[in-house]
């Protein structure tokens, strides 16, 4: 037989190269995670079919004209799934807890500490400035923002930033409790919180978000995008009068968006992006930010503590982070494990949802300080 | 502290109160100081104030009885003794002793909800026996199941609660009777 009739039909064979083998694995990796384990499977199997998709040798998905790259330039290139996303995140959020107790904003500042930790880590380990804070915000513990950010500042890390993001927004529950228990004794993890009920307002509620969007949006301009969608889907939320659309972006759109925002997040890791040795030191400066987050959240609970007469148990402080609503959980659970009537989760949400704020504000400090 | 002055059949008392804690406070009424723990706080117009005493410092006349606060905001129409220092009228239980020499003075007849949520399921019923830990129902607040546990050994008297029943907070959710 002719050798140029059998070329063509075994292309597909001869053209597997060892990293885009690697790759596939690594996709089987990241959905088994998500099948097996259930780490976040609405993002890592979408990102883990994406890695496979984009790897099999001369995939047409990855084309100028193939899907996955269609949903990059459409979505991620430019940040709009992102930002969808974060429309469906303020129409789910309830910040109820945080309007019962404003004080929890500190915690959700503090729970902000790993960002600017982890980017000074990285400048030291030889990543430019863009690159650095790409990484750091994997500190934000917010998928949705780590994407943004990096879009912006590093779209060459966006694949291992993703994953890194996500994975361990999963292991909130194996990472923080460690930290947790090593930092705060024993009386601290005992301190119970008086639960006041406040009825908040529904002028209260709907203000709420109107305020934040404008007084953000003015101080950090940068943040206007994240923190304006995440509250005109928390404004549709507690307006009350407009439930279809509330509904249709917190479950159609966010749904929707997710898988795309998956995809194209999981075309990204191809094999000479991903293979490199970046990727294992961005994950590992993903992990460090995010104990830098847990640590930071503790001891400035512990500090507020030396000033204030009504004592906050420093546990909330772990929860300042924007991973909602696990971290809110974990706090609760290492209360209660030492004290079954000791019930902090409003007080862990409240942190918990001031984590999610201060981590957008975050972002949008971070791209104000290095984008012009 | 805090101030406040409230009149009663015409006449003004003055009620200092001071917090300690976020759940502790100090109430100065004339010469008689109570240290007491807020069991709740709720912003509803026309809510009743029922702090619970703690035994721990109480001083002056009421200092052999640890009764309750309660009835300070209850309606006591017993006219005032006839003194210039306005004196709320307390209420007094004879013979009761102070609280901490009761048997069994810890004992809570009661759980309330520690948070707003909706009851999950429930593990008990009346009669039952529970022993301290035990997990008499569940309580869904914020997409979290929370077990409420019994605070010790005790036999249940009733659950005025319902599987899918919404609950505010400090909704009674188990009352129990000390066990023989």
């Amino acid at each position: 037989m002719d050798p140029t009739t059998i070329t063509p039909l075994v292309q597909g064979i001869v053209s597997i190269t060892p990293g885009a083998a690697l790759m596939i694995a690594v996709g089987g990796l990241l959905i088994y995670l998500a099948i097996a384990r259930e780490y976040e499977p609405m993002l890592l199997l979408p990102i883990g079919a994406g890695a496979i998709l984009a790897n099999l040798p001369l995939s047409p998905l990855v084309g100028p004209d193939g899907l996955l790259n269609i949903l990059y330039q459409a979505g991620v290139g430019n940040e709009l799934f992102p930002l969808l996303i974060f429309v469906g995140i303020g129409a789910m959020t309830d910040f109820g807890p945080l309007l019962e107790n404003p004080k929890m904003l500190l915690l959700g500042a503090a729970g902000q500490f790993g960002i600017f930790g982890t980017l000074l880590l990285a400048l030291l380990l030889g990543f430019d400035v863009n690159e650095a804070a790409s990484i750091g915000i994997i500190g934000a513990i917010d998928g949705p923002t780590s994407i943004y950010v990096s879009s912006r500042l590093a779209p060459h890390l966006l694949g291992p930033i993703a994953v890194a993001a996500y994975s361990y927004m999963s292991l909130v529950p194996v990472i923080q409790p460690p930290i947790m228990r090593l930092l705060t004794t024993k009386g601290e993890r005992h301190i119970r919180m008086q639960y006041t009920q406040r009825t908040i307002s529904r002028r209260t509620r709907v203000s709420f978000p109107i305020l934040v969007t404008i007084i953000v949006g003015v101080l950090v301009p940068m943040a206007t995008p994240l923190i304006g969608m995440l509250m005109l889907g928390n404004l549709m939320r507690e307006a009350g009068v407009v439930d279809r659309l509330t509904k249709t972006s917190s479950n159609e759109i966010a749904n929707v968006v997710t898988l795309f925002l998956g995809l194209a997040i999981g075309s990204t890791m191809q094999a000479e992006a991903f293979l490199q040795l970046d990727t294992l030191a961005i994950l590992a400066l993903g992990i460090g930010a995010f104990a830098l987050d847990t640590a930071a959240g503790l001891l400035f609970a512990k500090l507020l503590n030396l000033f204030s007469r009504v004592k906050i148990n420093p546990l909330i402080g772990a929860a300042g982070i924007s991973a909602f609503p696990m971290a809110a959980r974990v706090a609760q659970k290492v209360a209660l494990e030492e004290d079954f009537e000791n019930f902090l989760l409003m007080h862990a949400m409240g942190a918990n949802t001031a984590g999610q704020i201060a981590s957008v504000i975050a972002g949008g400090v971070v791209l104000a300080l290095l984008t012009r | 502290m805090r101030r406040y002055t409230v009149e009663v059949n015409g006449k003004a008392y003055v009620i200092d109160i001071e917090e300690l804690t976020s759940d502790r406070f100090n109430v100065r009424l004339g010469d008689q100081r109570y240290e007491v723990r807020l069991r709740g706080s709720e912003d509803v117009a026309g809510a009743q104030i029922t702090p619970e005493v703690l035994p721990l410092h109480v001083e002056g006349e009421a200092a052999s009885e640890g009764s309750a606060i309660t009835p300070v905001m209850a309606s006591q129409h017993r006219p005032p003794a006839p003194e210039s220092m306005p004196t709320l009228p307390m209420s007094r239980r004879p013979g009761l002793p102070p609280q901490s020499n009761i048997p069994g003075a810890d004992f809570r007849q009661e759980i309330a909800a520690p948070m707003p949520g909706t009851i999950v399921t429930i593990h008990v019923s009346p009669g039952d026996l529970v022993k301290r830990g035990q997990t008499v129902l569940v309580l869904e607040a914020m997409k979290m199941k929370n077990a409420i546990k019994a605070p010790h050994d005790a036999i249940v008297s009733t659950v005025p609660v319902q599987a899918g029943q919404s609950v505010g907070y400090g909704h009674v959710l188990v009352t129990f009777q000390q066990p023989n």
